[in-house]
């Protein structure tokens, strides 16, 4: 039997398992919070950066990844406010230049965050930040993943460990290192195909991930 | 056997009268040379004899500066050409590390039989016969920079042993005058590669005193009584982290030592591992021991050669004396030190992401907690600290907690090494007393004048820019000021550097060095380093500084890690503290007359006397010769902003506007 303890979601308290991430807790309960990089077989992560909540701690709400806060008794926590709305909607705007992606659910949801986080700026600075400014750095064959690191977990939880981060800040991406025996070989499981979000990894990783050029 | 031995030990007594005659005569064998006080545990003292022979010979000694800094300045071939010359027994020849004074290198510093120290600065060919006069007995003052005595012969246990008789270069004396030199004090005068001489200077001596007169929790409490602070940047209180992990019920501890700086400018860890590593070691023997450890491991960055070079030869010759290893100093604790190099990515400094590294994975920051002093590599306790904070603990055991608390303020005691860079005249690395003012820094040790300076970046690129004013060097006065501490890394910045470019420069650095992970850091600091881009080249779009400041806010409370948190620092502290420079940029202008985009070449024809030495060096053909009154003149279409004419130019002609702003140099 799990410990149960009291938190205090949007003024309402709420009981939750001690020993689960935050956003697991919440979702359990029926609250949804946007997320695209969790899962809660795999651990938490923190990379899409969308399951903002406030939580308080001396009086002061501060951002935090409901995926990576473990609840404590009494914990207070916001899953909506005008900072959260802005913040997931910067967010969601890096994310959406990482895109187009293919399931067009993730390009709907990152569009409505973006104009929920829009709607509390002021109307002078909406043109600017729904565009964007500058121009996009990220490369035409990486476009369509989000480097939310699902596909690499689960390749490495299943004990396959294909997958790995290449390079790093503007150049990571994921990158098949295939090993040399044959057993272990990419393209019989498609786990990662199931687990991404976006449905970049089409028909599986080693054509995801190797000879976009002609994609 | 009793029977036997009574008789014979009353047959040796000796009478009371005798014994006062003996202690009368006492001077009879007292010997110019002191007797050893010889120790069969590990012969520290007889180490410390043989260091010094070679430290005080009875020839001349030249020791040429051969860290990276005198390296780059062409050390090597002054070596060759010392060392190569037949000294027919006058001059004995080796390479010792950076004095500090890394803007003289190279350094030559020759000690006379009598213990006197004659220094040369920016040694060059011109130079090497003074050098070489003097090494053979007859000072020359020529070229000569400073002479400085051995306070008293044959005693040398820093550069605070040296007193200055004859100073030729004031700007050299300078630069030293208001240091205090306490863990930085051997460089430049031992070779880092000998063992015996920093035996010599009183090496080891403090570990002999931890492993033998002091208990583990006692070292422990001293350095928590001592108050000295983390010098990695954070500031955390040593002490207590020694407390934490030492109090952990895993048996199994280890001590990393971190070498891994990554912030340009910065590079007093550098420093000390290629001037005197066994000063870290020592520190890091001593904190294993104090903890419990029984694996120690350094951590350097891959881009220090050298350091590495000199550290493995370090652990080496530690090792054949019974230092490391089994049963240090025949003592019941045994240690081995391993050396890793990173991988060479700014974010690999970090200490979560540097214990990834160092367990074969990518180098990415994991969530605190648990901190690594509960739970570090391979889930064991792990201590960590950086090499300047390790350097500090021998002078801590050696010279006391009161003595220690001497210098520094209340919150922050001790000395500190800083880097001074940038718009400065005399640049190096130098330890000052924490809570110096910025003032003594810059103006009289870095030898700039009050007005040349514009602003002070501190802290390396997660640091902040802030305006130069007097103001102390502590951990706290830092970050009032908007900026942090740091490892100590401090860029004075001049008049004509433009602010937006240097935070757009520092965040570019970010954009390479970020790991990856989360899509604030990732993405956003692209996109901010793009608006940035936007400022410097005159396209920004209305409202940018909001937008700006509004995204630095956003990666600073969401990123993961402390690299993220801290990487829109400097747009952070620029902005607040220098405003109308970026809204000069918005509306296209450049207030320090920096941005190529900005900025107009123009010819003054009041002074021009036709020489054409502009158009001739003009590479893109800008400059135009006409008829009529207007001889020269600048193409803009064509203009390169290459600063070839102006630096060419023998009459100051060339004008350099943005607007109304104009160039002075």
């Amino acid at each position: 039997m799990e410990e149960l303890i009291e938190i205090i979601v949007d003024r309402h308290n709420m009981l939750v398992e001690r020993n689960i991430f935050l956003l697991q807790a919440l979702s359990d309960r029926g609250i949804a919070i946007p997320s695209l990089c969790f899962n809660a077989s795999l651990g938490a992560y923190g990379s899409c950066g969308l399951c903002i909540v406030e939580t308080c701690k001396d009086d002061v709400w501060l951002p935090r990844h409901a995926c990576l806060v473990r609840p404590e008794a009494g914990l207070q926590i916001r899953t909506a406010s005008p900072r959260i709305q802005r913040l997931r909607a910067h967010a969601a705007r890096l994310l959406l230049k990482r895109g187009p992606f293919l399931k067009k659910e993730v390009e709907a949801l990152l569009l409505t965050l973006v104009k929920e986080g829009t709607d509390s700026m002021e109307p002078s600075r909406l043109a600017g930040s729904l565009e964007g400014s500058g121009e996009n750095h990220i490369s035409l064959d990486k476009r369509g993943c989000l480097l939310c690191g699902l596909c690499v977990r689960i390749c490495r939880k299943i004990g396959k460990c294909q997958l790995t981060f290449l390079g790093r800040g503007k150049s990571l991406r994921v990158g098949l290192v295939s090993g040399d025996s044959a057993t272990v070989a990419c393209g019989s499981c498609r786990a990662c195909r199931h687990i991404c979000p976006t449905g970049f990894i089409t028909p599986d990783a080693r054509q995801a991930f190797t000879a976009r050029l002609y994609r | 056997m009793s029977e036997f031995h009574a008789p014979a030990r009353r047959e040796y007594q000796v009478s009371a009268s005798v014994l006062e005659e003996i202690k009368r005569e006492k001077k009879v064998f007292e010997n110019p040379i002191k007797p050893l006080d010889f120790d069969v545990r590990v012969p520290l003292q007889s180490l410390a004899e043989e260091g010094r022979l070679s430290l005080f010979p009875n020839i001349s000694r030249v020791s040429v500066g051969m860290a990276t800094c005198g390296r780059v300045a062409g050390a090597q071939s002054i070596t060759r050409a010392l060392s190569e010359r037949d000294w027919e027994n006058q001059a004995c020849v080796v390479s010792v590390g950076c004095l500090g004074a890394c803007y003289a290198e190279p350094l030559v510093d020759i000690r006379s039989p009598e213990g006197r120290h004659y220094f040369y600065g920016r040694v060059d060919n011109r130079s090497l016969w003074s050098i070489i006069r003097t090494a053979q007995g007859a000072p020359s003052a020529q070229h000569l920079w400073a002479v400085a005595q051995e306070r008293q012969t044959g005693v040398l246990r820093g550069i605070h042993d040296l007193e200055l008789i004859k100073l030729e270069n004031t700007s050299f004396g300078e630069f030293f005058h208001p240091q205090v030199r306490r863990i930085s004090g051997r460089c430049g005068l031992i070779d880092p590669q000998n063992l015996t001489e920093y035996a010599a200077m009183g090496g080891y001596r403090a570990l002999e005193k931890a492993l033998f007169k002091l208990k583990p929790r006692k070292i422990i409490d001293i350095i928590v009584a001592a108050g000295l602070r983390g010098r990695g940047g954070a500031g955390f209180s040593t002490g207590e982290k020694w407390d934490i992990t030492s109090r952990s019920p895993d048996p199994m501890r280890i001590v990393v030592a971190n070498a891994d700086e990554g912030d340009p400018g910065a590079y007093m860890d550098r420093a000390l591992l290629e001037s005197d590593p066994h000063g870290v070691l020592e520190g890091l023997i001593i904190a294993a021991y104090s903890v419990g450890a029984s694996q120690g491991y350094i951590f350097v960055r891959h881009e220090y050669p050298l350091a590495v070079q000199v550290l493995r030869k370090a652990i080496a010759s530690a090792r054949k004396v019974g230092l490391l290893g089994h049963n240090i100093m025949g003592s019941s604790f045994s240690l081995e030190i391993g050396v890793v190099e990173s991988a060479g990515a700014f974010v690999c400094g970090e200490e979560t992401s540097m214990l990834q590294v160092m367990e074969n994975k990518r180098g990415e920051p994991r969530l605190r907690p648990p901190y690594p002093a509960a739970q570090g590599l391979q889930d064991h306790p792990t201590l960590i600290n950086n090499v300047e904070t390790l350097a500090n603990i021998p002078w801590i055991l050696l010279n006391g907690v009161d003595a220690f608390q001497e210098l520094g303020t209340t919150k922050s005691p001790g000395t500190k090494i800083f880097c001074l860079a940038g718009d400065v005249e005399r640049m190096g690395f130098i330890e000052l007393p924490l809570g110096t003012n910025t003032k003594v820094l810059v103006e009289e040790i870095g030898g700039a004048s009050e007005q040349s300076v514009k602003a002070l970046h501190i802290g390396g690129p997660s640091g902040g820019i802030v305006p130069y004013s007097g103001f102390s060097l502590d951990y706290e006065s830092v970050a009032a000021t908007g900026a942090i501490m740091g490892s100590g890394g401090l860029v004075a910045l001049g008049t004509n550097s433009c602010m937006v470019d240097m935070a757009r420069h520092l965040i570019n650095f970010m954009v390479q060095e970020s790991c990856g992970k989360c899509v604030f850091c990732r993405d956003g600091l692209p996109e901010l380093e793009a608006m940035l881009r936007a400022l410097c080249i005159g396209q920004a779009h209305e409202g940018i500084l909001e937008d700006i400041e509004e995204l630095s806010r956003a990666i600073a409370e969401m990123a993961l890690c402390g690299l993220g948190q801290t990487a829109t620092n400097s747009v952070l502290t620029t902005l607040k503290n220098f405003l109308p420079e970026y809204q000069a940029h918005v509306r296209g202008k450049c207030p320090a007359v920096h941005c190529k985009p900005l900025i107009d070449f123009e010819i003054n024809l009041t002074y021009c006397r036709d020489c054409r030495a502009c158009y001739l060096v003009c590479p893109s053909g800008a400059v135009k010769i006409r008829s009529g009154k207007e001889r020269f003149i600048v193409d803009q279409q064509l203009c390169t902003k290459c600063w070839a004419c102006y630096e060419t130019c023998p009459f100051d002609c060339i004008k350099i506007t943005s607007e109304e702003f104009m160039w002075k140099n």
